[in-house]
């Protein structure tokens, strides 16, 4: 068996990187994929928290990579589901105890076991970023409609691209429907124009995230959880299926209406 | 640059690291991750190319090296050697060695009257600075750089900042499928886009200096 390592990144920190982890990671094994998620915020360590596993941490990832423990025990089995487990990051220790070259180690290691090996990235784009994707075969960039998000969004697309990760997809997360069928959010399409990436999907701003994310429970569980069902949606197009984006009933945004403007005035 | 002993250099899609042939390894290596460390971020994933002039290095240098420019994100693409003194050896094919007479590495960092061709969208935080001209086969996104002694032509949309003639020359244009930068500059004039202004439509424009100001006008082939 061999799997795909996944690095889910955005640049600036929260905007859903480790959302995205927990839920996908979740509703991949709710499809029957075997899948690890990998904490590599070192010093921040949460998806641990997000996924109510915290309780359970025994050694982390720079206890496997620094060899002296078994990534077997390092590895946490969420009991709640078939297949699902995490290697937590470390939360006392340096950033840079953990190498990109170690890093690959591990996530070729991984991926001879799981489906798929969903590497959760620090903010920023330094060490930590590295090491994140250095052992990924794509990318999941999540941004915020907003324009200093989709900034920071090219930026770390530039960047995966220049580290040879090509194959590069695009999450928005916190859509607000109403915003947008005011045309008060920045569009979609010009989103895409701009990051010429393709569209995983877009996830709207729910409560039950944050809700969910205190009690542990990702989304997911939830199915009266847009946001989840969004994610669930997700999932089964990183398991291959094609799944129709939903409508988003957006009317026009803001970008298109300046620019009939603009060519209006210059008629 | 030149009286240290690591030189770097920019070269199309890539960097050539010169190592110089005097002093000892780990003089060098630290000296070479110390460089490596103040380009920080900007490097990430690039591919390298190590000129080891006439240096003689063994098998386990040549590896050490790996390590140190894979430890900061980089990539060995190629080996460039003046002499016969890199042992090859067991290496595995994964390091491209080549040897080349010392004239002809130079010779590939431009002169002004060169054109250098991207085949790629330049991202937020990328800069690309040539002393010829620059093509563009992608758009130059906001938050990316193109910096031209020369012209620059972009086929795509140019939303970044675009600077022609950034050593002095007047006579050099921007043109773009569409644009819509930042800001622009010629020579030592700069220009930003009128606030709020989105791209005006899909014909090709061409900035210029006329009279001492930059203006923009569509494109008349
Ligand atoms: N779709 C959403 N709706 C509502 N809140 C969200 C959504 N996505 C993320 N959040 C909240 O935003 C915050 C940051 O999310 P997080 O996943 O930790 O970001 P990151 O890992 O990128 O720093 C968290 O409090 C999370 O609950
Ligand atoms: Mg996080």
């Amino acid at each position: 068996m061999k799997g795909k390592v996944i690095v889910i990144t955005s640049g600036k920190g929260g905007v859903g990187k480790t959302t995205t982890t927990a839920n996908l990671g979740t509703a991949l094994t709710m499809l029957g994929r075997r899948v690890v998620m990998v904490d590599t915020d070192i010093g921040l360590r949460n998806l641990d928290v997000v996924m109510g596993l915290e309780n359970r941490i025994v050694f982390d990832i720079v206890d496997v990579v620094t060899g002296g423990t078994k990534l077997k025990q390092a590895l946490i089995k969420d009991k709640r589901f078939e297949g699902l487990y995490l290697l937590p990051a470390a939360q006392t220790k340096e950033k840079t105890a953990v190498s990109p070259h170690q890093m690959k180690t591990l996530c070729n290691e991984l991926k001879k076991e799981f489906d798929f090996v969903l590497v959760d990235c620090p903010a920023g784009i330094e060490q930590g970023f590295k090491n994140a994707i250095s052992g990924a075969d794509e990318a999941i960039v999540v941004a915020v409609p907003e324009v200093s998000s989709v900034r920071d969004a090219d930026g770390i697309v530039g960047l995966l691209e220049a580290a040879g990760l090509n194959k590069n997809q695009l999450i928005i997360n916190r859509i607000r429907p109403r915003m947008v069928k005011r045309g008060d959010m920045m569009d979609i399409e010009d989103m895409i124009d701009i990051l010429s990436v393709d569209l995983l999907g877009v996830v709207p701003e729910d409560e039950i995230v944050i809700v969910s994310t205190n009690k542990g429970e990702p989304a997911v569980m939830d199915t009266s959880s847009r946001a989840g069902d969004a994610y669930r949606r997700i999932a089964r197009r990183l398991n291959g299926e094609e799944v129709s984006m939903l409508p988003l009933n957006h009317s026009e945004g803001l970008m298109n209406k300046f620019r009939r403007m603009f060519k209006m005035a210059s008629r | 640059m030149i009286t240290e002993d690591v030189v770097i250099r920019e070269s199309q899609g890539g960097i050539i690291i010169c190592l110089d042939s005097q002093g000892s390894f780990p003089a060098l290596k630290q000296q070479l991750s110390d460089k490596l460390e103040a380009f920080d971020d900007l490097l990430i994933g690039v591919q390298v190319v190590l000129d080891v002039g006439q240096r003689k290095l063994s098998k386990k240098e040549v590896h050490e090296l790996k390590n140190l420019l894979l430890d900061q994100g980089l990539h060995l693409k190629k080996l460039v050697s003046r002499g016969k003194n890199v042992d090859l050896k067991d290496n595995k094919g994964q390091v491209e060695v080549v040897s080349m007479p010392p004239a002809r590495l130079s010779q590939e960092v431009g002169t002004s009257e060169e054109t250098i061709l991207i085949k790629r969208t330049l991202r937020s935080g990328q800069r690309v600075f040539f002393p010829g001209n620059i093509v563009v086969l992608g758009d130059v996104n906001p938050g990316a750089e193109v910096i031209a002694g020369g012209n620059v032509l972009v086929m795509g949309s140019m939303r970044g900042l675009a600077h022609a003639g950034a050593l002095g020359s007047e006579q050099a244009v921007v043109v773009a499928f569409r644009l819509n930068p930042t800001q622009l500059r010629i020579a030592n004039h700069i220009t930003r886009a009128p606030e709020g202004q989105g791209s005006a439509g899909n014909d090709p424009e061409m900035a210029s200096i006329k009279s001492g100001k930059v203006i923009i006008e569509d494109l008349k082939l």
